[in-house]
């Protein structure tokens, strides 16, 4: 190549932009950094290492081990999106099958391979009923935490549309107030299902009939939810959204996994992200590629109908593998197990001093809001202080709920850590007090 | 020239289609309370039926290593994919990223609970602006296109308060990414595409006649799109400076840099790294990434919340920062994949991080150096870690840049990008990193040498040797069939 040294390669670089050297450690060892790395990690603490009930959309289910397997082929893992379909079958196939389990699962029929996560999701479907009606206000619940909310603010600034919150009633959207809401620059309304609290909204059967037809409804779903609730398809969602992670996602301290995204065939030109479809090749075998991409930056630049082009589509595998895994009997028995534990467990807790749970009445499945007539913040820290995270404090995210936190349980909890739960709450409740 | 390769082909039933009543492949654990499900949902909210694969394990197994075997990976062999950074993904990175206190981490935990993970992410902050010559960093958004929606977030924030309130039009060289027009939009702004030089480089004046008092932001990579290095760049920044604009660095190409010269340097404002290119993560076949983003001082206050501090020796997440632009994801970033980046930085270190620089460099270089004969690549100026060669000269004999990429394919070799940058006719953008053992480059140019001398009636052949042959493209947008219930029914 007629050079004399690598510094040849870097004639172009302006003298005065080179640096010499990068003020960074020197260079380690594979022992030395796993060694530090656990160091680290040892010095943390997981669902392994204490007892906790934490939810809030990220559940600590069991995973079972076959997943893992799955997405550490490394032929998958290692391979960019699928721009060449004839050696990228197998991530092909692996997504087209995640788009068609999550399609039957929340009963829509155009499912993309992933949205960021959740909160990126609902922004998202902000924007797309925004392009399907040209309406400028979006209907939010009250009961959405602010880590949400403010995701969803900065999504929909460029299309200037403007948010308006649907007040609650009795830990559900008030439908009066819903309906007092409506008119003719109403773009549609988001609900979730079950909502912040965790419990099942029961006017979400209605709230189609309730919007003109022209209005768009996006419902947010626990997918986990969906082996005994009804999906959102079957009671009239135009948008499905939703986070995957306890789908056979790693909690990971909350990311990476999979934002859902569902919508009908009728409205699948306008929906954001890559899309799997089927085709043949030029033997007429079945074969597989993205398709639709003239919706995408890559091909409108400014006029796509999003930004988004890297996404999550190994933690989608993941969930695919997830829902394989479990089946039909083992998904269904798992929500009726979570949904039975989480009656179970607030039924005991009800029944200590000073505990209202679930704190409103309702249906509700692993998570539960509960009262308490002591301060929760302190209740909180004293049962963290006996080694328990015993849930989320709520009230800092509605103003109008005072002392309610909400717990979550999993098949991972035996019946000990129950008790467990119930002796520390009592005694962290009389410190309290 | 002989080659033998051939990917595998299973005709592997959808997951649906396998399997039969009954079976299953996971055990839940006991539980001996369970309830009537008339009980524990409200009236009407009870799902019917539902339909989901029932499969064993042993069957799962093989259907998802049958697929594997229909794929390429970095993992099989060269991905010298321009602009996608493809390189090598260590090991010792997942074997970080599967520590099962991480995997099971709450992200509403205590952060006392948490420390060693915020350190973690604290100390690839750090190293972030450092690498970029930045003041102030964070690690939220889940992917370039985030990054760049995030900063231009930012340059909104900074203009309007400012009170600079004209200021809603971003320009962007014809050479751009996709994604930079489109998240430029998402965060409100119109955009203003400029015409490339003739020798790939910003056209100065085309960039002076855009600016104006309604310029909020220049957004370019550097090296360009062309794997150019910017010689104007100074004059770029005092351009855009001058006329009140902001400088974004989309940092997709910051693998020719690392250690060599800092976007911080040339006087960027705003930048996004993309650590499943530069820092090793692997790219899933879509995702996840991770695309931090760093500022310059002024700047920092409106990076978003929560940011990871550090107060003596704890590290804290601060919300407490009025200034903020709010925030772009959920929770605090793809964690996963910014473990893995962190073990990527440390054991490179400053010196190796420069090293696979100058390898990325030299390897393109060398690629160039061997085709450019037979594949001419239209710009005179050095190439850094990627070149754009053109294939153009195909069409005389019927071919295309997309025949030479199913012709590579064939020989179970990935192809380059092609058709991007628009600027070029019949691109083929070459980027093979720092990765590829000379073997593996020679064995690339080879092939690209040899293809050039084939027939257009072999080009419509290829490719045989992989898992299908070409996939009928128009054919799937046009009856769409997006899930396995979609398949029209067999006769
Ligand atoms: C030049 C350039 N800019 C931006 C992006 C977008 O990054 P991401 O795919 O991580 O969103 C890419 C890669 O796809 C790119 O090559």
């Amino acid at each position: 190549m007629g050079l004399r040294s690598i510094d040849d390669l870097f004639q172009d670089i302006p003298e005065h932009l080179r640096v010499k050297e990068l003020d960074l450690p020197p260079p380690m060892s594979e022992v030395e950094v796993i060694r530090e790395a656990d160091s680290l990690m040892n010095a943390s603490k997981g669902g392994g290492d204490m007892l906790m009930f934490l939810g809030g959309g990220f559940y600590d289910h069991f995973i079972p081990t076959i997943v893992d397997n799955v997405v550490s082929r490394s032929e998958l893992y290692t391979s960019y999106t699928p721009y060449q379909p004839e050696m990228s079958q197998g991530i092909l196939q692996a997504l087209f099958e995640y788009q068609s389990l999550m399609a039957d699962l929340v009963q829509m029929e155009a499912v993309n391979t992933s949205m960021y996560d959740l909160p990126t999701a609902i922004g998202e479907a902000i924007l797309m009923s925004n392009r399907i009606n040209h309406r400028n206000v979006f209907l939010i619940p009250e009961l959405m935490t602010k880590d949400k909310e403010c995701v969803i603010r900065n999504y929909i600034l460029g299309a200037k549309m403007e948010l308006r919150k649907v007040p609650f009633k009795n830990g559900a959207m008030d439908l009066d107030a819903l309906k007092g809401m409506l008119g003719p620059e109403i773009s549609g309304v988001y609900l979730e299902n079950p909502n912040m609290l965790g419990l099942f909204d029961p006017g979400a059967t209605e709230i189609r009939s309730i919007l003109d037809p022209k209005m768009v409804y996006v419902v947010g779903v626990n997918p986990t939810t969906l082996g005994i609730a009804k999906p959102p398809g079957a009671y009239g969602a135009d948008i499905v959204v939703g986070e995957a992670q306890p789908l056979g996602i790693h909690l990971s301290y909350g990311g990476p996994s999979t934002g859902i995204f569902a919508t009908t065939m009728q409205h699948v030109r306008k929906m954001p992200g890559r899309i799997i479809g089927a085709s043949k090749d030029e033997l007429g075998r079945r074969a597989f590629c993205m398709t639709l991409s003239t919706r995408e930056q890559h091909i409108r630049r400014d006029r796509a109908t999003s930004n988004i082009c890297t996404n999550e589509a190994l933690t989608s595998i993941m969930a695919a593998a997830y829902l394989a895994s479990l089946g039909k009997n083992g998904f269904r028995s798992l929500g009726i197990q979570l949904a039975s534990r989480g009656r179970h467990l607030a039924e005991r807790m009800d029944k200590l001093d000073g505990f209202t749970a679930p704190a409103f009445k309702g249906h509700f499945f692993n998570e539960f809001p509960v009262k308490v007539d002591v301060d929760v913040c302190s209740l909180l820290t004293e049962c963290e202080k006996r080694g328990v995270l015993a849930g989320i404090n709520v009230s800092e995210e509605v103003s109008s709920m005072k002392n309610i936190f909400t717990v979550a349980t999993t098949e991972m909890h035996t019946s000990k850590d129950y008790d467990k739960l119930i002796e520390v709450l009592k005694a962290a409740r009389e410190v309290v007090q | 020239m002989k080659h033998t390769y051939q990917q595998a082909r299973y005709d592997e039933p959808l997951l649906i289609e396998k399997g039969r009543p009954g079976r299953i492949g996971a055990s839940l654990p006991p539980w001996d309370d369970n309830r009537d499900l008339s009980a524990l949902l409200p009236a009407g909210m009870v799902r019917e039926d539902l339909k989901l694969p029932e499969i064993s394990e042993p069957e799962m197994i093989r259907h998802y290593v049958r697929l594997s075997q229909m794929n390429y990976g970095t993992d099989s062999g060269i991905y010298p994919l321009g602009s996608c950074t493809m390189k090598y993904n260590p090991k010792v990175n997942d074997r970080i990223a599967s520590h099962p206190t991480l995997q099971r981490m709450h992200p509403l935990q205590p952060e006392d609970t948490v420390q060693g993970v915020l350190a973690m992410m604290y100390e690839l902050q750090e190293a972030l602006c450092e690498i970029g010559g930045m003041a102030g960093c964070t690690l939220q958004p889940a992917a370039g296109a985030a990054g760049e929606f995030t900063g231009l977030l930012i340059a909104r924030k900074y203009h309007e308060t400012r009170g600079d309130l004209k200021r809603d039009e971003v320009i962007v060289p014809d050479s751009a990414h996709g994604t930079n027009p489109a998240s430029a939009v998402m965060a409100g702004f119109k955009i203003i595409e400029i015409k490339s030089a003739p020798d790939g480089s910003v056209d100065l004046n085309a960039l002076k006649g855009a600016l104006s008092e309604r310029t909020a932001a220049f957004m370019i990579t550097n090296p360009s799109t062309l794997g150019i290095f910017e010689k104007n760049i100074c004059e770029v920044q005092q351009a855009c400076h001058d006329a009140g604009a902001l400088l974004y660095y989309d940092g997709a190409n910051l693998n020719a840099l690392m250690g060599k010269a800092r976007p911080g340097d040339m006087g960027f404002d705003i930048m996004h790294y993309n650590l499943h290119k530069t820092f090793s993560t692997p790219h899933g076949g879509g995702g996840p990434g991770s695309g931090p983003v760093a500022v310059s001082c002024d700047l920092v206050k409106y990076l978003p919340v929560p940011m990871v501090v550090k107060e003596g020796k704890t590290f804290r997440l601060d919300y407490d920062r009025p200034d903020s632009i709010g925030k772009v994801k959920g929770l605090y970033g793809n964690i996963g994949v910014l473990v893995r980046a962190w073990a990527f930085v440390k054991v490179l270190g400053g010196t190796g991080l420069k090293r696979a620089s100058e390898l990325a460099v030299l390897n393109a270089s060398y690629i160039r150096s061997r085709i450019e004969s037979v594949y001419p690549v239209p710009f005179t100026a050095p190439t850094k870690h990627e070149f754009v060669a053109s294939a153009d000269f195909l069409k005389e004999k019927g071919g295309s840049a997309k025949d030479v990429a199913k012709m590579l394919a064939e020989r179970g070799l990935h192809p380059p990008t092609n058709y991007f940058p628009m600027i070029v006719s019949e691109a083929l953008m070459i980027e093979p990193t720092e990765s590829e053992t000379m073997e593996e480059l020679d064995l690339f140019s080879d092939a690209l040498l040899d293809i050039a001398k084939r027939s257009a009636e072999e080009y419509k052949l290829a490719p045989r040797t992989t898992t299908v042959s070409r996939v009928d493209e128009i054919g799937a947008a046009k009856n769409l069939i997006l899930n396995w219930n979609q398949f029209p029914k067999e006769q």
